[in-house]
């Protein structure tokens, strides 16, 4: 398929945006919470993808390119100073039958956790837990050394014990 | 306690669903943008140099235009220079002329 995408052939290029808009979506949702600027970010994504299939080599290639692409689309985009406009809209964002489980209210906090880590940790946790990435695989797709992405994730979860343990511990 | 958070991140982190029309968004954006050439890159690199080609030679006749200027700018003041000599050359003589007249004359007496 990135064969015929690299050729010109649209619905190729489709195929390939129907087969990675829930990963990349779904990064950016977590990064953000907020439905829209993840809409925006898995867009911009695929429009920077179709610019440089030519770099492409491969399927695998494409998908650590398009988890890269994305990750850094996040980042960026939190520096901004219109990222503190977003942040007024946040919203929790999986719908659905996961509503229904027991523990939604839980994993609905630790979402809202996760996205008040700083951004670098943020991507490396969203990364590693939703993608079940390997810090290894991460280090790569994000070309950096994988002692850092070890501290960082080391830094994310020890905040993140801390805060959801001080949640719990708040009185009803 | 480790495993149980890094349990409920993935439980919380697990992948949602795009929205149903974001495939084809995106498709209208890719159509609403001008064409990613596709031409072999031989014709790409073919166009740049037959247009370096045109530039190239169209500064070489400006040049060849202003060397041809500037020869005409020299041969006018070439003339004019030429001219005035003449002038120079014209008055030198008739004084010459006039003052071996007042000389023959000074020696007649």
């Amino acid at each position: 398929m990135l064969l015929r995408a690299k050729g010109g052939d649209k619905a190729a290029f489709g195929w390939i945006v129907g087969e990675y808009q829930s990963m990349i979506f779904s990064v950016a949702l977590h990064f953000f919470r907020n439905r829209a600027t993840a809409e925006e970010i898995a867009q911009d994504v695929f429009l920077d993808l179709y610019r440089n299939l030519e770099s492409l080599e491969s399927g695998a290639h494409l998908c650590a390119w398009l988890r890269r692409d994305t990750a850094n689309r996040c980042i960026d985009r939190s520096r901004k100073k219109s990222y503190r406009m977003e942040m007024a809209q946040l919203e929790d964002v999986h719908t659905g039958q996961e509503s229904s489980q027991p523990d939604f209210l839980a994993y609905a906090q630790v979402r809202a956790q996760v996205a008040e880590l700083p951004e670098d940790q943020r991507a490396v946790v969203i990364l590693r837990f939703q993608e079940e990435m390997m810090p290894s695989e991460i280090a790569e797709t994000l070309e950096l050394p994988i002692n850092t992405v070890k501290s960082r994730l080391h830094r994310a979860l020890a905040s993140l014990r801390g805060r959801i343990e001080l949640k719990r511990g708040q009185p009803a | 306690m480790n495993d149980d958070l890094e349990d409920v991140l993935k439980k919380a982190l697990a992948r949602t669903e795009a929205p149903v029309d974001l495939s084809s968004k995106v498709m209208a954006r890719l159509e609403g943008r001008r064409p990613v050439s596709r031409l072999p890159r031989w014709i790409s690199l073919g166009a740049v140099a037959a247009t370096l080609a045109l530039v190239f030679t169209g500064w070489s006749e400006f040049r060849q235009q202003q060397a041809r200027q500037q020869e005409q700018q020299l041969v006018f003041a070439l003339q004019l220079a030429s001219e005035k000599i003449a002038a120079v050359d014209q008055r030198l003589k008739k004084s010459s002329a006039e003052i071996r007249i007042r000389q023959d004359n000074f020696e007649r007496r």
